[in-house]
């Protein structure tokens, strides 16, 4: 039985198409990524799911339970993390956890939850004195309290630095790996690719690719491009005749060479610079990424 | 039960932890306490309110009724001899003024005439200064209307069982009052506007707790934060000022839950209405500030203008202080004041049936 199910939803905001007919399947034991732009729908389709918006049209299943009809009985078995809550300013970590965790029949013990969410020498800190990213690992602590089998992180690493941001990518691998389920927003695309074992790419409320990062950037952008210094300059045409090449560019003495075949390219260049006489320096292979495939798929970047 | 017991524990110590909000809850109402009951508390300086039953209804009785009312430091009220001695008798008037029937006719004959005056004698002071301000202006009235040198004799009767009423007597009830409005109204307000600013509210949606519980564990608090400073409001007038305190200590209990739970309601329903924190407290306090000072909390109703009465009797804090005053001054017990109960049963489930039809999560 797959964690999450969902068919053909749809949810309008009057003239707007939020959500607009979009399909997936979360399995358990993954986590899953729900990639876009700002706008993309993708809270929408996650508030569906937690129970907290009605849907238009469409079923969602979770873990073989209908979010309209048994709603009451997801919310025990799901864990929360809202994307701009702020808690009580009054109350430290240590109370805030114990608050939220007699919202629960069951619940898992304060200082587990304390240390899975890295917040250990903070349980006495007032939560309005946390930082951005400990407030978030807070937030992430309260969608733990009753040990759920599902955890929805909304956006859980925006406005964080990469150091605040890897402590949060710790955490969440170290959930996925003690068998929970997990869906995550973003629109950051190395969480994406770092983070997510599979990924629903979203733009104006439809999915418009899913699958593995691995799987949508082979599938939808498989070319490679080879940027590499060469010395005595050479005229780009000469590098667009190499087998495979799809596309060479020069700017100021940097060449970009767009490629199908990365290594017989390579190969290639290797003996043109032989033959030629001219000197390669700086060599990287650059693969693409999520942003290549979402700008081949809509024309658009995802963070502007 | 742990759970409402757990979420009331935090709600009240969250309450606790707020510098801000205990000033507001604890210190000002003393502070507006102990300086009214200072400026106040020997009830001199206060205006004479003197009663007149006017039985002979005459140009001549008329035209006295007029004069009296155009003096200052005089409150006058008219009515019935019935009515005037019992409002004498709760300590409302200083003195009662008591004209007979014929007088009009028999003064401009040349007789001799008597007018009965009721003395309010608890305040031995203030009855020696009504008495002879009553004599003083009685005296001028009847030379300037017959020209006879002693034309009006005022028999004086000293009322028996007054009660001795006081101004502190008086205000208690009203803080009291309003500190109850304050509480549900203004605190619980912002609390919920601001839990829904925040983001808590959604938080909670998606947990299995139900909002009713969540919100029980606020009323809760307010409810035991209102008990706690009548509590305190009352020892200190008792102690400070030798207040009385006349009523049944369960019955003004019981009213100041009834008004809390009013008052939360209203409270409840302006934070459904409002935008956010900052627009419920704005219209909260827009709601309270004049509430406060026209709902007759700091001075009796009688000394205010006619329209300002009018004004009081439209707002349900009138009702909570009257009911408070009756039962705290006058023993009434919770029947003898139904329709301030009433009054306030009324607001309490309107305002909540609207506040739950516009309740917003975000």
């Amino acid at each position: 039985m797959p964690a999450i199910r969902i068919r053909d939803l749809h949810k309008s905001y009057g003239q707007i198409k939020a959500v607009d007919g979009i399909s997936l399947t979360v399995e358990e034991r993954e986590i899953f990524g729900i990639l876009g732009p700002n706008g993309a729908g993708k809270t929408t389709t996650l508030e569906i799911i937690e129970t907290l918006r009605a849907p238009d049209s469409g079923t969602i299943d979770v873990l073989g339970l209908d979010v309209l009809k048994d709603a009451q009985a997801i919310k025990e078995l799901i864990g929360v993390q809202l994307q701009t809550t702020v808690f009580f300013d009054q109350l430290n970590v240590f109370e805030t956890i114990d608050l939220f965790s007699s919202f629960y029949p069951k619940t898992l013990p304060i200082n587990d939850l304390i240390a899975l969410a890295d917040l250990g020498d903070k349980s006495h800190s007032r939560v309005n004195e946390l930082s951005g990213g400990q407030h978030k690992r807070l937030s992430i602590a309260l969608a733990l309290v009753n040990d759920p089998r599902i955890i929805f992180l909304d956006e859980p690493t925006t406005g964080l630095d990469p150091q605040a941001r890897r402590r949060i990518w710790e955490i969440v691998e170290n959930l996925r790996d003690q068998g929970k389920t997990l869906v995550i927003t973003t629109h950051y695309i190395e969480e994406a690719e770092h983070l997510c074992d599979r990924v629903a790419v979203m733009d104006q409320g439809k999915i418009v690719a899913q699958g593995t990062p691995d799987q949508l950037i082979n599938e939808h952008v498989a070319d490679s491009i080879i940027s590499l210094r060469i010395d005595p300059p050479l005229h780009a045409d000469a590098l667009r005749a190499i087998k495979g090449v799809i596309d060479a560019r020069v700017s100021e003495g940097q060449y970009e060479v767009t490629t199908k075949t990365p290594q017989e390219t390579l190969v290639e260049l290797m003996s043109l610079a032989r033959e030629r006489g001219f000197e390669a320096s700086d060599i990287n292979m650059k693969r693409a990424t999520l942003e290549d495939v979402f700008l081949k798929l809509t024309g658009k970047r995802i963070q502007s | 039960m742990s759970r409402f017991y757990k979420i009331f524990l935090y709600d009240f110590k969250m309450t606790l932890r707020q510098r801000e909000a205990l000033f507001w809850m604890f210190l000002f109402p003393i502070l507006l306490m102990v300086i009214l009951g200072l400026i106040f508390g020997n009830s001199n300086r206060m205006k004479l309110s003197v009663g007149i039953v006017d039985q002979d209804e005459s140009v001549v009785s008329e035209a006295i009724v007029n004069a009296f009312n155009g003096m200052d430091g005089l409150v006058i009220t008219t009515g019935s001899e019935e009515a005037e001695r019992s409002a004498l008798k709760d300590g409302e008037r200083n003195a009662v003024l008591i004209i007979p029937k014929g007088f009009g006719q028999n003064i401009l004959g040349g007789t001799t005439q008597s007018i009965t005056m009721v003395l309010n004698n608890t305040n031995v002071n203030t009855a020696q200064i009504t008495s002879n301000t009553m004599r003083g202006i009685v005296q001028q009235m009847g030379q300037m209307i017959s020209g006879a040198p002693e034309p009006v004799q005022l028999n004086e009767e000293v009322a028996q069982d007054v009660k001795d009423f006081k101004y502190i007597d008086f205000i208690v009830p009203g803080i009291i009052a309003m500190v109850v409005m304050f509480g549900g109204l203004a605190g619980y307000s912002l609390e919920i506007a601001t839990y829904r600013e925040k983001g808590i509210l959604r938080r909670i949606r998606v947990s299995p707790l139900s909002l009713t519980s969540f919100l029980a564990g606020g009323i809760a608090t307010v409810l035991i934060f209102t008990l706690i400073q009548t509590g305190i409001l009352l020892t200190i007038g008792v102690l400070a000022f030798k207040m009385k305190i006349a009523g049944n200590l369960l019955y003004i209990g019981f009213l100041v839950i009834f008004g809390a739970l009013s008052f939360l309601a209203l409270g409840f329903l302006i934070s459904s209405l409002t935008k956010n924190s900052r627009s419920a407290g704005a219209a909260s306090q827009a709601i309270a500030m004049p509430m406060m000072f026209l709902a007759g909390v700091f001075f009796p109703l009688e000394i205010m203008p006619g329209a300002l009465k009018v004004i009081a009797r439209c707002l349900p804090l009138y009702y909570l202080g009257d009911a408070l005053r009756q039962v705290m001054i006058n023993s009434a017990s919770l029947v003898s004041v139904w329709l301030d109960i009433l009054v306030l049963a009324g607001m309490g489930l309107v305002a909540f049936a609207a506040a739950v039809r516009f309740f917003r999560w975000e």
